[in-house]
């Protein structure tokens, strides 16, 4: 799709678009930029998401969708939503997008090799961690590199936790192992969902050293 | 099993992350921009350029509509115009029909934004529908 295309939601979005200040849109970017970096984490070194398959840097590649699809009317943006809610709702659309036509060329390059014709993107390695992280129960190996890397971080946060002496600190990373909600979290431990944000960032503030989100 | 573990344990983490930065309310978000951002400074100056160049092509827009409606409207004449409304409002709007009979196609960008013109152009557009229309 050309971005520069003008779409059928062009007045309707450009009305709404009259009271977003700029520090809205500031607020909207670092919003959808934090969305990005949590959704993209080891992510971009292989697979869809690097700059071999999108042209740019994956970060870079979304968060440019998605506003611009709303300024020129692509994408509608619906009233029940304000604009950070639907520009991340245009990331992860088009992040599923992205994948599905990724698996469908990898697909097609291994139906290539085996009728020995040359595969169509020569970048396109099989090595797609993307199948992992959006089905942990598909049971595909990762080469050795990113295993070590996942089992790195994964020990650096167990080191972290261990030697912590918070009870936030060591009840918030039980409850991730679980895979609680957020909701459920504060379900479980009895706060308002807001004081466990303020727990989630005394979490990353503390071992900021040891989590370098990527996608920058 | 230890990588399962691994992977599972910090997907879980990355989809908290996720779900928690969906619900920060906006005002959380002001000591963060108010930091120093090259990344959030060269995307806001991309969206205020192409905010800019959006609302150039409305205007264009607009005004390729128009033309198109003032040309059918001058096909019809001003004689059959002024008929479609009873003699008391063809009085009142006898200012508004003597500047459409004056008004030349190259004139209609300068109307793009005289309000009272353009209402008057698109009740000359309904009526003549509900003069077509048999219901």
């Amino acid at each position: 799709m050309n971005i520069e295309d003008v779409g059928p939601h062009l007045e309707h979005n450009s009305k709404r678009l009259e009271g977003v200040t700029d520090i809205e849109w500031k607020i909207a970017l670092k919003k959808a930029e934090n969305h990005l970096n949590y959704r993209l984490w080891n992510r971009t070194k292989y697979g869809a998401h690097t700059v071999e398959n999108l042209g740019i840097p994956a970060k870079e590649y979304y968060l440019n969708f998605a506003y611009m699809s709303i300024l020129y009317g692509t994408w509608q943006w619906k009233d029940e939503y304000d604009l950070t809610q639907q520009m991340i709702r245009i990331i992860d659309s088009r992040i599923s997008t992205v994948v599905e036509s990724y698996k469908r060329t990898i697909k097609k390059n291994e139906e290539r090799k085996k009728e020995g014709k040359l595969p169509y993107t020569i970048s396109l390695e099989s090595k797609d961690v993307e199948t992992i992280f959006y089905n942990l129960e598909n049971d595909i190996s990762l080469d050795e590199t990113q295993i070590k890397e996942i089992e790195n971080q994964y020990a650096l946060l167990e080191q972290f936790v261990s030697a912590s002496e918070d009870d936030d600190i060591i009840v918030f990373w039980e409850c991730t192992k679980a895979g609680l909600t957020r909701a459920e979290i504060s379900e479980y431990i009895g706060k308002k969902p807001k004081q466990i944000d303020k727990i989630k960032e005394k979490f990353l503030r503390q071992i900021q050293k040891e989590i370098k989100p990527s996608g920058k | 099993m230890e990588n399962k573990t691994a992977i599972k344990t910090l997907n879980n983490l990355y989809g908290l992350l996720i779900e928690m930065n969906y619900h920060k309310e906006p005002v959380d978000f002001i000591s963060d921009i108010q930091k120093e951002d090259p990344f959030i400074s060269k995307h806001l100056q991309n969206v205020l350029l192409h905010r800019t160049k959006t609302k150039a092509i409305i205007k264009e827009r607009k005004y390729i509509a128009l033309k198109e409606q003032f040309n059918k409207l001058k096909e019809l004449g001003l004689e059959k115009l002024q008929e479609l409304f009873p003699p008391k409002e063809k009085v009142k709007m006898a200012r508004l029909f003597r500047k459409f009979e004056e008004l030349s196609e190259e004139d209609i960008k300068d109307i793009n934004d005289d309000q009272d013109f353009l209402i008057f152009i698109s009740s000359l557009k309904d009526k003549l529908k509900d003069s077509d229309d048999p219901n």
